[in-house]
């Protein structure tokens, strides 16, 4: 299959995840061609999402160097445990199942509304991603998806609720005026405490120089916070689902991240996050349809065998299965560069030593988490920052509305900055808070899994990278909400490549694109039916009798779309 | 919000490379068509808005861009599609005979609420040729053993029945929106724009 592709391209991108789609999509739209790979049969790498049945078998057998130290459980039976007070057949791997059918004294026994196979049957109901983000509504990902237009390839889902955990309670953070108005976890005095404390914060930093600003340079958040009069309950609200601070985060940090969270306020749901339709898996591909719309050739399951950089031209040769084809530059994920690359210490820009990066937990369950209220129409996307010591966790429940889960299931997505080789244990103390199962109404589990994400540390910032490398390797997720690093690395890489060109200048709608010399309201004889255009031939046939010249307005005109379009992009 | 009528339809079109999918495109929405063949460059999807049932509705056809050469097309093409458009060259054999997998891939990827049901339509290509090779008879059995899809044999070079079969579709996948709007599957989802559809209003935020 290979033997169809053309022998030189200006990038070969190899793996499909956020900030490698990124780098194709922007190269494509400026007009490079583009050959983009990838050595699984799906897209998006460590940023993908699957169905329930292909991630249990990702945890399974693995899927290479990206994913580590997996782990998975099931709390439920193969099949359905037939009736009331029968005995738990068929369990045939792990003790907790015993553990979980002694304590359902209360409920109607898990075992009996949900099975193994059952689930299993609505496997493709599933979007589990490996990195799970959240996106601020006016956050850096919306303005690209936004700017670029690739936002048309995607649909979204507000985040319904931001929560908070207060005196081991998990309640809701009101973000709107009307949330504040008429919630009822904070009192009157609260309520407005928490006004004047935000629009305070939204008016800092219009001026660099003012008192207030100066008074707490060097200070950490916590601290204004608590020269600020306001409540406990109020300072954790702001600290851990507005600010997104711990005890160290600077002061600056602190009223950044408020000021961002005000500013996606308003624009699209209740809350000032969205979550992507059927999981973030989608976004890389969003980026890698506007490469191909672009000219991008895409060959998933395709195995690089080597990269040889010519000494004299610094052209890569990528050998891909057996054939090589020449390219300006590649870009890699960290986990796809060819192990004798490595071998042979080639300069590869970015790269560095392999690490932990996320330590993952995704749990099912057929509750959701917190109480009615935190869940009212179903429960949709609820998001909770928690925290532990210094550490913190992003924990988003997904229910059946985002597209990630069958009706009547819940999915919990736990992400840490991995710590150790050992997800379980780093996430330990914030699976303590939310799944405390000491208590009896603890949430009962269907399903836990475990897992690393590995990702190179990059060291861009040392260059003892040779300068002129043709290789860049880009980063893995790193521990963020939404996407800001992530696309400051796609970006820094594709500046590196096309350091005087655009970054994803606006894509135009289809509509837009004006065909080379063509009158788009002139009439051919195609548009008309059938009967007319019989009638238009007999015409056309005696006027050639009568010897009138024709001129060329009926015949096949050639459709250059892309010329067009880059005479369209110099108009602009 | 449950009763909300959808007007948008997505339709997809499906098929080997080649067997004239843009092309088919382009003759239906701009009523053109070029003779010389490239891979899909600058093809996204187009909207067409169609009269059905007395109703007016906004068609998007959602070309492959060329992520079917190399079988890759990814999983986010294939969501909440309404109606599934299988295209063959009826001078290629090997494109009538893919039109099986191409129509399994669709019902694996997209999962379809309730796949017997689901509206395909099926498109014989480039009629005006000589060398045809597949029979009307051979592409109609074939049709009938799959629910009966509706069939067409067009010319998206001189335009025979690419209209009519562009009417099926919409017809088609409007039914089939009909069926899946008493699910309301996913109520309340946003698409991001510049001017800002979406905007609640300055009366629900907190930016005092």
């Amino acid at each position: 299959m290979s033997d169809d592709l053309p022998d030189k391209f200006d990038l070969i991108v190899i793996g499909t995840g956020f900030p490698e789609s990124c780098i194709a999509a922007a190269a494509s739209r400026i007009g490079k061609t583009v050959l983009h790979i990838d050595p699984h049969e799906y897209y998006g790498g460590v940023w993908a999402s699957f169905n329930l049945e292909s991630f249990c078998a990702l945890l399974e057998y693995g899927n290479g160097s990206d994913i580590k130290n997996t782990k998975q459980k099931w709390y439920i039976n193969e099949q359905l445990n037939p009736e009331m007070g029968a005995e738990v057949g068929n369990s045939n791997s792990d003790s907790e199942t015993h553990a979980m059918a002694e304590d359902t004294v209360v409920r109607k026994p898990i075992d009996q509304q949900w099975s193994r196979e059952k689930l299993l049957q609505q496997s493709r109901r599933f979007n589990l991603d490996l990195s799970p983000k959240i996106l601020y509504s006016a956050g850096p990902l919306v303005q690209l998806l936004v700017s670029s237009n690739i936002c048309r390839y995607a649909e979204f889902r507000a985040v319904d609720r931001v929560c908070t955990k207060f005196q081991n309670q998990i309640i809701n953070v009101p973000c709107s005026r009307s949330d504040v108005f008429n919630t009822k976890d904070l009192n009157i005095v609260e309520k407005r405490l928490l006004m004047k404390f935000l629009s305070q914060c939204l008016a800092f930093g219009e001026d660099k120089t003012e008192e207030d600003t100066l008074l707490y340079r060097g200070k950490t958040f916590r601290e204004y916070l608590q020269e600020q009069k306001v409540t406990e309950k109020i300072r954790t609200c702001v600290m851990q689902a507005i600010a997104m601070s711990t005890d160290e985060t600077p002061f600056e940090v602190g009223i950044g991240r408020t000021q961002q969270f005000l500013g996606s306020l308003g624009r699209y749901g209740n809350t000032p996050f969205l979550f992507p339709m059927y999981g973030c898996g989608e976004i890389p591909q969003c980026f890698c349809r506007l490469c191909a719309v672009f000219g991008g050739i895409y060959c998933l399951k395709r195995n690089i065998d080597d990269i040889i950089v010519e000494a004299d031209t610094n052209i890569a040769n990528v050998v891909l299965e057996g054939k090589t084809i020449k390219a300006q530059h590649v870009v890699s994920a960290p986990c796809h560069i060819p192990t004798v690359l490595l071998e042979r210490n080639v300069g590869i820009y970015g790269q560095g030593e392999l690490v932990n990066s996320l330590s993952r937990g995704i749990f099912l369950s057929a509750e959701p988490l917190g109480s009615e209220e935190l869940n009212s129409g179903g429960g949709g996307v609820n998001l909770l920052r928690l925290l532990a010591d210094t550490r913190e966790a992003i924990l988003i429940q997904l229910s059946h509305f985002s597209g990630t889960c069958p009706k009547g299931i819940y999915l919990f997505h736990l992400t840490t900055a991995a710590q150790t080789d050992q997800p379980e244990q780093d996430l330990a103390p914030f699976v303590a808070q939310i799944f405390n199962t000491e208590t009896d109404d603890a949430l009962k589990l269907l399903y836990s899994a475990y897992f690393t994400i590995m990702g190179r540390k990059s060291t861009s910032s040392t260059p003892r990278v040779d300068v002129s490398t043709p290789i860049f390797c880009t980063s893995a997720p790193s521990y963020e909400l939404d996407y800001d690093n992530a696309i400051i690395n796609a970006r820094e890489i594709f500046t590196k490549l096309y350091a005087d060109a655009e970054f994803l200048p606006r894509a135009p709608d289809p509509e837009e694109i004006v065909i080379e010399g063509e009158d788009p309201r002139a009439l051919s004889e195609n548009s008309l039916p059938d009967d007319l255009r019989e009638q238009l031939r007999e015409l056309e046939k005696s006027a050639e009798h009568m010897d009138i010249e024709d001129t060329e307005g009926t015949s096949v005109i050639e459709i250059n779309q892309v010329e067009s379009e880059s005479q369209q992009m110099d108009a602009e | 919000m449950a009763t909300r009528k959808k007007s948008l339809l997505k339709v997809i079109i499906l098929g080997d490379s080649s067997v004239g999918k843009t092309s088919l495109m382009n003759q239906y929405i701009n009523k053109r068509f070029s003779n010389q063949y490239k891979a899909t460059i600058g093809a996204d999807f187009c909207t067409k808005e169609v009269m059905a049932d007395d109703r007016v509705v906004t068609m998007q056809i959602w070309d492959t861009a060329g992520q079917e050469r190399f079988q890759s097309l990814g999983v986010a093409f294939y969501r909440g599609a309404d109606c599934c458009v299988l295209v063959y060259d009826v001078t290629s054999p090997n494109s009538f005979k893919n039109l099986d997998s191409w129509r399994d891939e669709f019902l694996i990827q997209a999962s379809p609420r309730d796949p017997d049901h689901f509206p395909f339509v099926v498109l014989g290509n480039k009629v005006d040729m000589d060398n045809r090779q597949v029979s009307t008879r051979r592409a109609q059995q074939w049709c009938q053993s799959k629910n009966d899809m509706p069939y067409f044999e067009t010319s998206a070079k001189d335009g025979t029945n690419v209209e009519l079969a562009f009417q099926t579709i919409a017809r088609n996948a409007l039914a089939q929106e009909a069926e899946v709007e008493l699910y309301n599957e996913f109520p309340d989802q946003i698409r991001l724009n510049t001017d800002r559809n979406n905007r609640n209003g300055n009366a629900d935020n907190c930016q005092c």
